[in-house]
């Protein structure tokens, strides 16, 4: 199960915070099949041409998620390739603070 | 370096998204117009459009041409893989229909006849001739004969036998007879027959000299009328016969001597040694050395399956003009990112798990399983006793699937994917795998390379790890060696021992981030990202000595040189390369624009090619000894700041072996972009500059459209070559700067608001992205 759907998602449930999972045209079926085998609960959105938007900094060669946490005042506040539970945690309750 | 340059395509679609929005809608940014981004799956998935190949070899066409002439056999005709028939060999043996021929052969794919039939009974009653339909015919005839007698008068034929006529030597006595006696001892000896009421002349029976068959061929036995013996003389010219010599036909009979006509051995083919066997007739030998290709380096026939089956030929070359590479064929997968294939399954890892396709007819790829829903690499165990083969899968986690984890499948000879195992450690880092001989060895980054006894089932036990990487990524393993990729550590050689034992033995440092490794036949080829590929001489395996550094047009991900020949995935296109002087030999791209490439794996067995793209499996074929012209453009877009007038010079280079015509350059919105030539030629390994200029005018200038050139390029996915032209926005949303109202989208209370959102921590988790 992925550590973002329980240390994020359902730790924050209630509280100001949203996890999207963007995903980038995969059919429904497939998507079905990734949830259920995940298990992930927090909502599944197909991006609609934002990502392109953003200056990813160089890639390390996979092709996995990209994290981007936003602040309440809608700044970009970070974008990783990598996924750091701690690090976001920190990060999510420091955004949350302001 | 690369790698930013895919990066910057899709940022610079975005910004195609943005700036078409802005020119459809009055200035907001509307996100559901203009093009999406390179690697987002909304525009369908194309591909080089495929010929729906009928085959792959000739055996596939044995059903598939109808009715053949014995002078034709079914081919697979290369470069459209249909099948189609093709002569066989001159002097190949056949029947024309016609009963009055013998020793019929093909030439040029029609049979030819042979030696016309002497039809000769050697009787002087029936009339000799030939029926197409049924050969020899000899009818009987009523025609005045000889019966041998010279007394006898009127001899006439009947019933196919020479009846005597009326004998008009009296005699008395044997001394009567001697005066009609014609001195020819072969037809017999008169005596006086007197048996009869008036005693007349006759033959003795036994005097009259029968000379037995000849054994020779074109020989008859005769006999000699002065001594009544029997000796050979020539039979008569035009009989069928056979000289024994297999490089003739139509062979027949002249003056007693059998001979025939010289076959034509010569194929047209410059690629093989023509020559003739008495005994086996016309032989064509591939060439071991090939010709030198004018204007361009000799290539080499002699490995694969040897030359271009086809002309039209170059010169006296080994090359055919053609598409060295050919698409046969998509196949499944799923955000693919590896492949390996044991020969008849190919399996492809990936963000949504292996898909598996069977291609033991890699014309047409057949889906058969998936197994796991997360997985970067596949490694191929052992073919157990039962059949199954045994698969390992790892993935090293993520922010989806964060439980990193090595598992064991069997797959079945039907395809089925049975887990065997899992094992799964927060801790490990499950990357490149490889088995060899009851050891599976798997890269662990910074961890290693863990070393597992593989049992009868194929389920690994860990027995010991070897330190000493940096970024333990892929292995590769030949004979007792083990070549590690060490992504930040070069390449390390490991000697595997007995029992699993295992130690660093080597190491030498690469020009760049080492992703993948192959090692076939005293080299170790490693993939280097943007930074190209090194070419390691691993004649003493423990020293390696790098050979060679290419330089790729694309970045270089994976390299497979395992069936003989060199193929490479370079992300923008798959590359074959001559295996022995590496040079560039086709290129393919297997997703026809504004699709991009995305090629992070390929495999091969034998001549096929299978890569493994993002979007799914591509099935190509090498054809040895074709070469065409290879149009190859680095910046396949072209962006302007809107409004500001600009100039800039594309490159458009020809990796191909024969020269790039290309014979129109134009673009659209002709009143904004303009180019500065239409036609030009452009030599193998050479590149021209067109340079293309922005005049935005009083109308503000926002626009895209497509700069298309009109090449010789057989490669359908990029004939005609587009270019993507944009004059727009061209920001980018960095760390600090807001969202913009494209991502009201996410919007929970559905009214599409950016506002809605405002308050909230906001967590975009992209996945399936580069």
């Amino acid at each position: 199960m992925p550590d973002i759907d329980a240390t994020i998602w359902e730790k924050y449930e209630g509280q100001d915070v949203l996890v999207f999972g963007l995903y980038q045209g995969e059919s429904s079926t497939l998507l079905a099949d990734f949830q259920a085998q995940t298990g992930v609960s927090f909502p599944l959105v197909k991006d609609k041409g934002t990502l392109g938007q953003f200056a990813f900094p160089p890639g390390v060669g996979y092709p996995y998620p990209r994290d981007i946490v936003v602040g309440k005042d809608l700044k970009v506040r970070s974008i990783k390739n990598s996924f750091n539970v701690q690090e976001m945690d920190n990060l999510i309750q420091q955004l949350l603070a302001e | 370096m690369k790698r930013t340059r895919g990066r910057s395509l899709e940022l610079l679609l975005a910004a195609v998204a943005l700036a078409a929005a802005c020119s459809s809608s009055g200035g907001s940014t509307t996100p559901d117009t203009g093009p999406p981004p390179a690697d987002q799956d909304v525009t369908p998935v194309e591909v080089t459009p495929p010929p729906e190949p009928e085959c792959v070899t000739s055996e596939d066409c044995m059903d598939k041409v109808g009715e053949l002439s014995l002078c034709q056999v079914a081919v697979c005709l290369p470069g459209v893989n249909q099948c189609g028939t093709t002569p066989v060999n001159d002097g190949t043996a056949c029947e024309d229909g016609d009963m009055c021929t013998s020793a019929d052969v093909c030439l040029d794919g029609e049979c030819a006849p042979g030696s016309m039939l002497a039809c000769d009974d050697e009787n002087q009653c029936t009339t000799d001739s030939c029926d197409p339909a049924s050969g020899c015919v000899f009818d009987a005839n009523t025609l005045p004969c000889d019966d041998g007698n010279v007394c006898t008068m009127g001899d006439e034929c009947k019933d196919e036998q020479c009846e005597s006529g009326v004998n008009e030597c009296k005699c008395e006595s044997e001394g009567d007879c001697m005066q009609y006696d014609d001195d020819n001892l072969c037809n017999g000896v008169l005596f006086c027959d007197t048996s009869a009421e008036l005693s007349t002349c006759e033959v003795d029976p036994s005097s009259v000299v029968t000379c037995p068959d000849s054994e020779a061929q074109c020989q008859t036995m005769a006999c000699s009328p002065d001594t009544g013996e029997c000796g050979m003389a020539p039979a008569p010219d035009g009989g069928a016969c056979d000289d024994g010599d297999a490089c003739t036909y139509a062979d027949a009979c002249t003056g007693g001597i059998c001979a025939g006509t010289k076959l034509d051995c010569d194929d047209e083919n410059p690629c093989t040694t023509d020559s003739c066997d008495v005994a086996s007739g016309c032989s064509h030998t591939i060439s071991d050395v090939c010709g030198d290709c004018t204007g361009m380096a000799c290539l080499a026939c002699s490995f694969g399956a040897g030359c271009a089956e086809a002309g039209p030929f170059i010169g006296e070359t080994c090359c055919a003009s053609g598409d060295p590479i050919i698409y046969l064929s998509p196949g499944t997968a799923a955000e693919a990112v590896d492949i390996e294939t044991d020969g008849t399954f190919v399996f492809l890892c990936g963000g949504f798990g292996v898909r598996v396709n069977d291609v033991s007819n890699p014309a047409a790829p057949q889906y058969v399983d998936s197994a796991v829903s997360r997985c970067q690499r596949v490694g191929i165990g052992e073919l157990l006793p039962n059949g199954n083969r045994v698969v390992y899968l790892a993935h090293h986690g993520d922010s989806w699937v964060n439980s990193p984890s090595l598992w064991t499948y069997q797959i079945t000879p039907e395809g089925n994917m049975k887990a065997k195992g899992q094992e799964a450690d927060s801790e490990i880092l499950f990357e490149g795998l490889a088995w060899n001989e009851g050891y599976l060895y798997v890269a662990a980054h910074d961890g290693g390379v863990r070393v597992y006894e593989t049992d009868e089932q194929g389920l690994p036990y860990h027995q010991h790890t070897v330190t000493g990487f940096v970024n333990a990524w892929k292995i590769d393993i030949e004979g007792n060696y083990a070549y590690v990729a060490d992504m930040e550590g070069g390449l390390k050689v490991m000697l595997l021992g007995a029992d699993g034992q295992a130690e660093i033995v080597a190491a030498a440092g690469t020009n760049g981030k080492a992703r993948d490794v192959d090692a076939f036949e005293g080299r170790v080829y490693v993939a280097l990202g943007g930074e190209g590929l090194d070419v390691f001489d691993i004649s003493t395996p423990d020293a390696p000595v790098l050979e060679r550094h290419l330089e790729a047009q694309g970045s270089v991900q994976a390299v497979s040189a395992d069936s003989g020949i060199l193929a490479v995935a370079e992300w923008s296109h798959v590359a074959v390369r001559d295996p022995v002087n590496l040079q560039l030999l086709g290129t393919e791209r297997v997703r026809k624009f504004p699709a991009f490439d995305q090629v992070l794996g390929v495999a091969t067995v034998g001549d096929i090619v299978m890569a493994a793209e993002w979007e799914g499996l591509h099935v190509m074929q090498y054809r040895p000894g074709y070469v065409a012209p290879d149009i190859r453009i680095d910046d396949e877009i072209i962006s302007f700041a809107a409004g500001e007038s600009d100039a800039t010079a594309l490159i458009v280079r020809n990796r191909g072996l024969l020269d790039l015509e290309v014979s129109d350059v134009s673009a659209d919105h002709p009143e904004i972009f303009q180019v500065d030539k239409g036609s030009f030629t452009i030599p193998p390994d050479g590149a021209d500059v067109v340079e293309v200029t922005y005049a935005p005018g009083q109308s503000g200038g926002l626009a895209q459209g497509y700069l298309t050139l009109t090449t010789n390029d057989p490669d359908s996915a990029q004939s005609p070559y587009k270019v993507l032209l944009v004059a727009g926005e061209t920001n980018k949303i960095d760390v600090g700067d807001p969202l913009n109202s494209s991502f009201a989208f996410l919007d929970p209370s559905g009214e599409n608001l950016l506002e809605n959102l405002e308050g909230k921590v906001i967590v975009l988790a992209y996945f399936a992205l580069f």
